[in-house]
């Protein structure tokens, strides 16, 4: 889901080894120093914003909390991470990672130069790989080009990333308490739509009990007009919308859950081939099967409605939209949105279920109906 | 009265005066208190994602957004442009681009993800002429609208200051303290917020909340900035948890009448370097002078952003000189010795003979009874 980019995210992010190992981020890690030493990289660059740091909070913890962040890895020794905001700032930035040296960026050019320079001994040629969220922008592209001197740039995105496609037990267990998380906010926007309040207020509702459980980060989108698109909440208005459709995701320790609901003062014939078409997906859902086909089983499923051409399934965790996605095939480990959105005659509804896939089926993480 | 159709004509009568025949605006999503985004700025509208805005010479504007589904917003934002909200950015920027003919410049480009840069660029048949310096010099002024948005927000930020002595506490994590707050801004209508609160003894600068309980003793710095339909307004306050001393009294007094004798230098025609001064003078009499420079101090104020940073930084080098409704901060904010860190800084408007401060409470210590 994508909504308005937040200016400085405020939640509680610190590192807490209690929740997440240390022990896991020096795993993973290996496991990125042995793709970057097969690819022949020598130094890997991570980079993360405030809208999607997955890669970087992977490997590191860190939540860039105003803007950008870049994690600067050697083949060998130690990391450094440099973030936007003032020098200041350093001291409570390294609260959030393992990472000892955490600097502020001052001249990305500048920054990178000397990152990748002691990255390397003397006489060294650089191997650069990237692990970008595909929002890198212009300027800062052109500062570590400049950075690099006559280094060259290795291609190893989609290896890095299959690293973190399956999901852990422990970090199936966090997304499963983000879903407990988002349920009760799900059931605090239910609650104040039946109380007849606006969309936006209804949302504000999801938002703050969300945090009041313990989450990180709350994202909401809501229709602005009955049965319309959840869109993203730009201004103040505050329409009173049934049936009102809502996207809330929340994040736990880094990890997200996505919900996407109907709610309405009654359930229409449309809301009720809406939830057959996800269990019929849910049915059909398992190791082996290709994205794509599921999309087909929705559509048989809602006969009469027209299912809306959006995507139907995407991989959720430390990203809100991660692998797998578009014409992927299901394996085991993989944990999974997967959304049914109908419209038929101007009525719009959708739900969805957050899933793992496990050897032989999947196992249902949450679901709209049981909120 | 001032609106977004005299910011556009403003454009393209310089754009005319420049020889520039169609000019390319881009968008990479991000809406920040400091950052320019030429698109939120012509047309006031926020975008998700990377965004692209062609606006000929004739006055035709085509705004091509992603993702697809935030269509319905588009259509209800944007007046006055046809509007393309798609999932293939780049096919739809192509067949658009190759309607027309002329001589491009670009504005903002650089901060669209560099492969789309890449993929534009290569559209257009290379990097185009930046237009930057001169698209936001012709416009530095707010539109009614974005003014009226400035009031809104600053309305809201006072109304969450004075909730903070409702719910602070010590033991509360800073961050709990500013969620709470952020939220009760967005129920009463801001969009987002630029919000840093942290606290502490002797801090060295405000900075994101942090998990740190807040503590007797501690001075609660207090940056409160939330935008309402995308124009971002501040106010920066300071607060003691329990009984302050003297000397943080007499201090915090100090950088209060600092604030008030550079918002006095505001009217037409002064350069902000001169605004500044103000600030600093009162700061130099006292004997703090070496406390307004780096290390210590980048600047005493900023633009107010919703879409444009102007006039920039109330800094000691800048020669921008003050228009009639330009929007801005005047904020001495800074470390003494003693207290450390303390803010104290008002939104300021720039009216036709001399200034409107936005916050209607005078600005004092606050102090959190324990």
């Amino acid at each position: 889901m994508e909504v308005l980019n937040m200016t400085l995210v405020l939640g509680p992010y610190d590192l807490n080894p209690e929740i997440v190992p240390l022990a896991e981020y020096e795993a993973r890690l290996r496991a990125v120093r042995q793709v970057m030493a097969k690819a022949r990289a020598n130094t890997l660059l991570v980079y993360g914003d405030t809208f999607d740091h997955g890669a970087l909070s992977y490997l590191t913890n860190f939540t860039p909390k105003l803007g950008q962040a870049i994690a600067v890895f050697p083949a060998e020794g130690q990391a450094t991470i440099f973030f936007s905001g003032g020098p200041l700032m350093a001291e409570s930035a390294r609260l959030l990672t393992w990472v000892p040296k955490v600097r502020a960026i001052g001249s990305v050019g500048e920054d990178m130069a000397g990152a990748l320079a002691s990255a390397l001994a003397p006489g060294t040629e650089l191997a650069l790989a990237i692990w970008q969220n595909g929002r890198m922008p212009q300027t800062t592209y052109a500062g570590i080009l400049a950075g690099m001197g006559k280094g060259r740039m290795i291609e190893v995105q989609a290896e890095l990333e299959s690293l973190r496609r399956p999901k852990t037990a422990a970090e199936v267990e966090l997304i499963q308490r983000a879903g407990a998380i988002l349920t009760g906010a799900v059931k605090s926007l239910r609650s104040a739509h039946s109380a007849g309040a606006g969309a936006r207020a209804a949302g504000l509702a999801a938002e703050s009990e969300a945090y009041r459980l313990g989450a990180q980060d709350v994202r909401v989108m809501a229709s602005a007009r009955a049965g319309g698109t959840p869109l993203a909440l730009d201004n103040a208005e505050d329409p009173v919308c049934d049936p009102l459709l809502a996207s809330v995701a929340v994040r736990y320790y880094g990890y997200w859950a996505e919900g996407h609901v109907t709610v309405a003062r009654s359930e229409s014939a449309q809301m009720q081939r809406t939830r057959a078409a996800l269990r019929a997906v849910l049915a059909a859902a398992g190791p082996g099967v290709i994205l794509t086909a599921l999309a087909g089983v929705a559509d048989a499923a809602l006969t009469a409605s027209r299912m809306l051409d959006r995507v139907l399934c995407h991989g959720v965790g430390l990203s809100l939209r991660e692998a797998p996605g578009g014409e992927a095939t299901l394996a085991e480990g993989d944990v999974c949105n997967i959304q049914i959105e109908a419209q038929d005659a101007g009525e719009h509804t959708q739900t969805s279920a957050m899933v793992v896939v496990g050897p032989k089926g999947i196992v249902t993480l949450w679901t709209e109906n049981a909120v | 009265m001032s609106t977004l159709q005299d910011r556009k004509s403003k454009i393209l009568r310089q754009m005319q005066a420049s020889g520039v025949d169609r000019l390319l605006l881009a968008a990479g999503g991000r809406h920040m208190i400091d950052e320019a985004d030429p698109i939120t700025h012509l047309i006031g509208f926020l975008s998700i994602g990377p965004a692209l805005l062609l606006l000929e010479g004739d006055g035709k504007t085509a705004l091509i957004t992603a993702p697809s589904h935030d269509a319905e917003r588009v259509q209800a934002r944007v007046a006055d442009a046809r509007c393309i909200a798609t999932d293939c950015l780049i096919e739809v920027f192509t067949e658009e681009f190759q309607e027309t003919r002329g001589r491009v410049a670009g504005v903002g480009l650089e901060a669209l993800p560099y492969s789309l840069y890449g993929q534009v660029c290569s559209v257009i048949g290379g990097v185009p002429r930046r237009f930057d310096e001169e698209f936001y010099a012709v416009s530095g002024a707010k539109t009614d609208q974005e003014l009226a948005s400035a009031r809104r927000g600053t309305e809201i930020a006072e109304k969450a200051y004075e909730r903070l002595f409702t719910v602070a506490r010590p033991g509360m994590r800073e961050c709990d303290l500013g969620i709470d707050m952020n939220l009760y801004m967005k129920s009463l209508g801001a969009n987002d917020s630029f919000f840093m609160l942290n606290a502490g003894k002797n801090v060295p600068g405000v900075m994101p909340s942090s998990e740190r309980p807040i503590e007797i003793g501690d001075l609660l710095l207090v940056e409160l900035s939330p935008s309402c339909e995308g124009q971002f307004v501040q106010i920066c306050r300071t607060v003691c948890v329990g009984a302050p001393s003297e000397d943080l009294q007499t201090k915090y007094a100090l950088l209060c009448r600092a604030c008030r004798n550079g918002i006095a230098k505001v009217k037409p025609g002064v350069k902000l370097s001169e605004v500044c001064d103000g600030v600093d003078a009162v700061m130099a009499e006292a004997g703090f002078a070496e406390y307004s420079r780096p290390p210590y101090l980048k600047r005493r104020g900023h633009g107010l952003s919703c879409g444009s940073m102007s006039p920039g930084d109330v800094a000691f080098d800048n020669p921008i000189a003050l228009e009639t409704d330009m929007l801005f901060m005047v904020h001495p904010n800074q470390f003494l010795p003693g207290p450390g860190y303390m803010m104290c800084g008002e939104p300021v408007r720039v009216t036709a003979d001399g200034v409107e401060v936005l916050s209607k409470i005078a600005n004092t210590l606050g102090v959190l009874e324990v």
